[in-house]
């Protein structure tokens, strides 16, 4: 029971959920482009890869296989995305049912903390207009 | 008079001829005739083996009479350092071949040389490719004969042009069953390395020397090419597949003692197989104009090959890459065949 | 189990005649000082006493999680009333009234606050989350399992290498030295890494600093450390590199190359991102004067690689606020050195100790200047040679420039 259909789905309620939150409240991705942060996220069922890319100025979320290398690499499936979006799975369960692995210089990633914060508060709503939320 | 092109394979004492001449014969359209002093090492059947030195006096009119058209001259004594009988040897041998060739005309000709001929350098660029200066190691015995034969065969070229003189270069050679100077290397329990130095080889499995030979000699080939399988490795890594741990030596000392075993003259078990700075230069080579040109692409990659050596790899194992099954699916397909032919078996007896 | 009634802050053990320990609680505890809070406590949860591991199961409820958290909040009130001016942190809830019991007159005020702040700090609601300790071990794990793994195909032989002889695996596992190298201990600052581009070919024109030998790692370091795309460098080093013994093979699995113009033609059209120094290693005897002139160019082959495959070159200039520990000067022992000519000059001999091979801690800035585009360039009247000499001036004045105008710069913000 995927809630997405199909990838191009995720991407655009993705995109849309990065672009308002980086137009609204920049500051979120402040520790982000402080810890020089390069992160690839390999979603499966349906697949979509995304890279946050905390070098550019402004940060930016990258989409498709881009030829860059990153620094941490995180496997999951787009439905523990959702969750985890929607903040009914808490990131640590997520690693012990192992729903969730994470590759590379694992400590950076305490940065996303706060940009993972405010993408829970904008996401019910990007999903919602999207027509996907019940 | 049959229209079967007639090749000259010398040197069917040795491995290497034996073994190419036992590669062509298996061709309809090739008639070989294998020269040699010895028999060959291998049992051919049916191989026309003619007895004659190679240095004989009378061997154009020999080739004139058979009409021989292609030279595939693989006969190379091989010496670790520099003595002048073997190289004398060789090198007139090929003169010979060369002169007859001449004499006779004959279409093409067949020399098997290595990539050790570029030498090991600290200069060296990334990418050897065919056009560059060849400058082996004087002081070592195999490059130092090789690069009499590349020098022969490019005099030779330049003053036939009609007959095509195509040089191999192979790299490292290995196989479970050729005896090459990369081989003894690795048959060293612990192969003495220099420490800290970790160059980049290049290998290619005998299988594929053996058609590279047989793919010239088929499709007319000429110019040098370098012949190489894909995949290059560090040394060391080379080392670990074959699971034998290396024993590093310091090279100044390392080079201090092959001076010493040459001044006393040890035999060649005292010596190393490869010259230490194959061991620490690179002498990679491009192997594109081989692709592009010759047109010939080896089967058997570095790993593969050096597996093989191993004995944890066969090259039958490719071919049936997609026919081998899992255990437990290879028991039950046996179970449902035995019971097919149970069933079946019931219903002819039972009609 | 209680006959008798009990105070609040009574120790909740049990002597051993079986009555209840008559001794103030602890501050942030439930027992005395005598009685252990290991595992033979024995607590009270709705009349039944619980001991051992039953403790454990019974602390996953969340509703005794609740109470206990409750409780530490009763007592940052308790605190706070007996500490007039101490203003809670925001988690407690301050309208609880309690009632006041004796204060404690075992330990002094302010080491149980700390304390209280500490422990309450502690108990947040996720770490009593059996799932947390799970996710935090299931990572440990996993990364050993990582290493491990790595270990493993790494003594099987089961790595790739391209065709160059680059090792990423060893460039990754000695990334922490290198972060380690430009983060704490040279402090680099970079300037500029916009020009370069994500994917396409760029030849890198680098002055050097007083340490030659660290300045293609502060590059490489500074690239994977800053650049959006995480470009590798391809240095090209010099012809005595691959006679020194493991200095080698490192550059060779750094992905470095010899310094020839066939090589970096051949990585300019992979488009690669390649960098020279053509300052050479021997830099004769600086005094501080001279230290921040740009050498004269030894080899201007970069502009031949840049014009054969049109792309652009970027002049790069380092500058570091040390000089070499150690100045060469002595004439004797050069000749004496001279014996063993590749090491020597790469380490920097002679000198009476080791020069500048030891990397002395200091402030490096790396600044990239204004990409020079060679085919662009109106060269017609000139022969090949003064193109290629005219060009690599181009590129040296604009180093120089960048030093000059970074030092101005840095003596007005100073002075």
């Amino acid at each position: 029971m995927a809630v997405f259909e199909s990838s191009e789905q995720f991407q655009t309620c993705a995109k849309i959920l990065f672009d308002r939150l980086l137009s609204q409240n920049p500051e979120a991705a402040g520790p982000v482009e402080k810890a020089k942060l390069l992160m690839q996220f390999r979603c499966s069922e349906p697949s979509v890869t995304f890279l946050i890319n905390g070098r550019r100025r402004p940060a930016t979320v990258e989409f498709g296989d881009v030829r860059i290398r990153p620094e941490i690499f995180a496997e999951l499936s787009t439905d523990t995305l959702n969750q985890i979006l929607l903040g009914t799975l808490t990131l640590s369960k997520a690693l012990s049912s192992n729903a969730l692995r994470v590759h590379g210089s694992v400590w950076k990633v305490t940065s996303l903390a706060d940009l993972f914060q405010e993408c829970q508060t904008l996401y019910p709503e990007v999903l919602r207009e999207q027509g996907l939320l019940s | 008079m049959n229209s079967m092109k007639v090749v000259l394979v010398t040197g069917i004492s040795s491995y290497w001829g034996a073994r190419a001449a036992a590669r062509l014969h298996l061709e309809p359209d090739l008639h070989v005739i294998g020269l040699d002093q010895n028999p060959p090492c291998i049992d051919i059947e049916g191989l026309d083996y003619v007895d004659v030195g190679i240095e004989n006096p009378l061997l154009s009119d020999f080739l004139m009479a058979e009409g021989v058209e292609v030279i595939c001259h693989l006969r190379f004594l091989e010496s670790v350092e520099h003595n002048v009988g073997i190289s004398a040897e060789n090198v007139n041998e090929t003169k010979a071949i060369l002169e007859a060739g001449r004499q006779v005309g004959v279409r093409q000709i067949v020399l098997k040389s290595s990539t050790a001929v570029y030498g090991a350098h600290a200069d060296n660029p990334a990418l050897l490719t065919e056009d560059m200066l060849l400058r082996g190691s004087h002081s070592y015995g195999y490059t130092h004969d090789w690069l009499e034969v590349e020098a022969m065969a490019e005099a030779f070229r330049d003053e036939e042009s009609e007959t095509s003189v195509a040089v191999l270069r192979f790299a490292n050679i290995v196989g479970s069953l050729a005896d090459t100077p990369f081989t003894r290397f690795l048959n060293q329990p612990n192969p003495a390395i220099l420490l800290g130095f970790d160059p980049v080889m290049q290998l290619i499995h005998e299988q594929d020397v053996v058609e590279a030979i047989a793919y010239a000699v088929l499709n007319g080939a000429d110019g040098p090419f370098n012949i190489a399988a894909e995949g290059i490795m560090p040394l060391t890594r080379m080392l670990r597949l074959i699971r034998r741990l290396p024993m590093p030596i310091i090279h100044p000392l390392a080079y201090r003692s092959l001076i010493q075993a040459r001044k006393r003259k040890c035999g060649r078990s005292h010596q190393p197989p490869l010259d230490w700075d194959y061991l620490r230069f690179p002498w990679v080579t491009d192997t594109s104009k081989m692709h592009s040109e010759l047109g010939f692409s080896p089967t058997i990659s570095s790993e593969e090959a050096l597996l093989e050596y191993a004995g944890r790899w066969s090259p039958d194992l490719k071919e049936s890459e997609e026919d081998v099954l899992p255990p437990a699916e290879a028991h039950m397909r046996e179970i449902m065949q035995q019971r097919e032919k149970l069933r079946t078996g019931k219903v002819d007896t039972g009609e | 189990m209680t006959e008798e009634p009990t105070r609040n802050n009574q120790c909740k053990a049990l002597t051993k005649s079986g009555t209840r320990c008559k001794n103030h609680a602890r501050i942030g505890s439930d027992f005395c000082r005598i009685h252990p809070t290991s595992n033979e406590i024995e607590i009270e949860i709705d009349g039944d006493s619980l001991r051992g591991s039953d403790v454990d199961e019974a602390m996953s409820d969340p509703e005794l999680q609740r109470q206990l958290i409750q409780e530490l909040d009763d007592l940052m009130v308790r605190v706070r009333k007996v500490i007039p001016d101490y203003t809670p942190p925001p988690y407690t809830s301050p309208e609880m009234g309690i009632t006041q019991d004796e204060p404690s007159e075992e330990e002094t005020p302010s080491s149980p606050l700390s304390l209280l702040d500490r422990v309450r700090g502690v108990f947040r609601e996720d770490l009593l989350d059996r799932e947390t300790w799970k996710g935090l071990w299931y990572m440990a794990s996993n990364t050993l399992e990582y290493q491990s793994d790595l270990l493993k195909r790494r003594i099987s032989g089961d790595y790739e290498i391209d065709e160059w002889g680059l090792d990423w695996e060893l460039i990754e596992t000695t990334r922490p030295f290198l972060d380690f190298l430009y983060n704490y201990f040279w402090r680099v600052q970079c300037a500029g890494m916009e020009k370069i581009p994500d994917y396409e070919r760029t030849v890198l024109v680098c002055n050097h600093t007083d340490q030659p030998p660290w300045d293609p790692i502060l590059l490489m370091a500074a690239f994977l450390n800053e650049h959006p795309a995480q470009r590798l460098v391809r240095n090209l080093y010099s012809a005595e590199i691959p006679a020194l013994p493991f200095l080698s093979s490192l550059a060779v699995k750094t992905g470095q190359a010899l310094n020839s113009v066939d090589n970096g033609v051949r990585l300019l059209e992979q488009e690669e991102l390649v960098s020279v120094f053509p300052e050479g290693y021997s830099l004769k005897g600086r005094n501080s004067q001279e230290r921040l002139k740009v050498s004269r160019f030894k080899d201007t082959g970069f502009v031949q690689m840049a014009m054969e495959t049109s792309s652009p070159i970027v002049p790069v200039s380092f500058i570091s606020s040390a000089d070499t520990l150690f100045h060469r000067s002595r004439q004797a022992a050069r000749k004496r050195a001279a014996q063993f000519p590749a090491m020597a000059n790469f380490l920097q001999l002679p000198s009476r100790r080791m020069g500048s091979m030891l990397p002395v801690p200091s402030k490096v800035v790396i600044e990239f200047g204004e990409p020079i585009w060679p085919s662009e360039l109106d060269m017609g009247q000139y022969t090949e040679l003064e193109i290629y000499s005219r060009v690599a001036d181009m590129a040296r004045t604009s180093i120089q420039d960048m030093i000059t105008n970074r030092l101005e710069q840095e003596e007005m913000g100073s002075g």
